[in-house]
C-alpha cells in the first residue's frame, strides 16, 4: 500500500482593488485513489511582503501591485 | 422524484447526486437574488500585523481557520497564538480571511468576537474591501486567540 501527500497551487485570485488570494490544494492518495483533499485560502493585501511566497505567486503580486493599487489601496483603508 | 430532480439539476451544475450538489471550483456569479450560485468549505491562514506596515508574523503551532462559503456570505473561525515583529502605523490586525470583503461602508464593515488570553477585546471589527479583522486593543505578543464572525463578499 502506498500512502502519497500531494500540495499544490490550484488557483491565484485577484479582487479588483488588488487583493491576492492563493488557492492550496491538499489531497491525500492511497494506492494512487484519492481519499480525503482539503483546500487552503491564503490572502494578502497590496504592499505586503510576499518573499517568502513561491515564485509565481511573487510574480503575480509584483506584476498586480503597482504603486498606485498600493497607494489606491491604503487610501481606501485609511492607512 | 429523486430521479426527476436530479435529471433537472443535471442541465444546469454538472455532476449532482442526490446526496450532493457540486459547484463549480471558480463562481459564476448568477444575478438573480433568488439563486444559490456558490459553496465552499476549506481552510485559510491568519496572521497578525499592522494595517500600514504589516511586518513579519511567526505564527504559533496551532494556528489555522476554517470557513464555509454560501452564496455572498462566508463564515469562519480561527486561531493565531504568534507573535508580529516589525509592524507599525494604522491599526493591529488579523489578515488573511479567505476571500476579500465587500467594499461598501454600509454592509462591508461588521462585527467579529476576537478572545485573547481570555479577554473579549473591544471594537473588533470586519474592515470593507480588504481581507482584515480590525483590532484596536489586541496586544503583539505572543497570545492565545481566537476569533470568528461572518461577512459579505462583493
Amino acid at each position: 500500500m502506498t500512502i502519497e501527500q500531494k500540495i499544490e497551487v490550484v488557483s491565484i485570485e485577484i479582487s479588483k482593488n488588488g487583493i491576492v488570494h492563493v488557492v492550496t490544494e491538499e489531497s491525500f492518495m492511497v494506492n494512487k485513489v484519492v481519499k480525503s483533499k482539503t483546500q487552503n485560502r491564503q490572502g494578502f493585501v497590496p504592499g505586503d511582503d510576499v518573499s517568502a511566497q513561491p515564485q509565481n505567486v511573487q510574480a503575480i503580486c509584483n506584476v498586480a501591485w503597482t504603486s498606485e493599487v498600493i497607494a489606491a489601496y491604503k487610501n481606501n483603508i485609511g492607512v | 422524484m429523486l430521479k426527476t430532480v436530479q435529471s433537472l439539476f443535471n442541465g444546469f451544475l454538472g455532476a449532482v447526486s442526490v446526496t450532493s450538489i457540486e459547484f463549480p471550483a471558480t463562481q459564476v456569479p448568477s444575478s438573480n437574488p433568488n439563486t444559490l450560485d456558490d459553496y465552499e468549505e476549506g481552510t485559510w491562514t491568519p496572521s497578525i500585523g499592522r494595517s500600514s506596515t504589516f511586518g513579519t508574523y511567526t505564527p504559533g503551532v496551532l494556528d489555522g481557520g476554517a470557513y464555509t462559503k454560501i452564496g455572498n456570505v462566508v463564515y469562519f473561525s480561527g486561531r493565531a497564538d504568534g507573535s508580529s515583529s516589525g509592524a507599525s502605523g494604522g491599526v493591529w490586525v488579523v489578515r488573511g480571511l479567505p476571500f476579500p470583503t465587500v467594499n461598501n461602508a454600509s454592509i462591508g464593515r461588521g462585527p467579529c468576537l476576537i478572545i485573547e488570553n481570555d479577554v473579549t477585546l473591544s471594537n473588533s471589527r470586519i474592515m470593507q474591501g480588504t481581507n482584515d479583522i480590525q483590532a484596536p486593543t489586541l496586544v503583539d505578543t505572543a497570545a492565545t486567540r481566537y476569533f470568528s464572525g461572518f461577512y459579505y463578499i462583493s
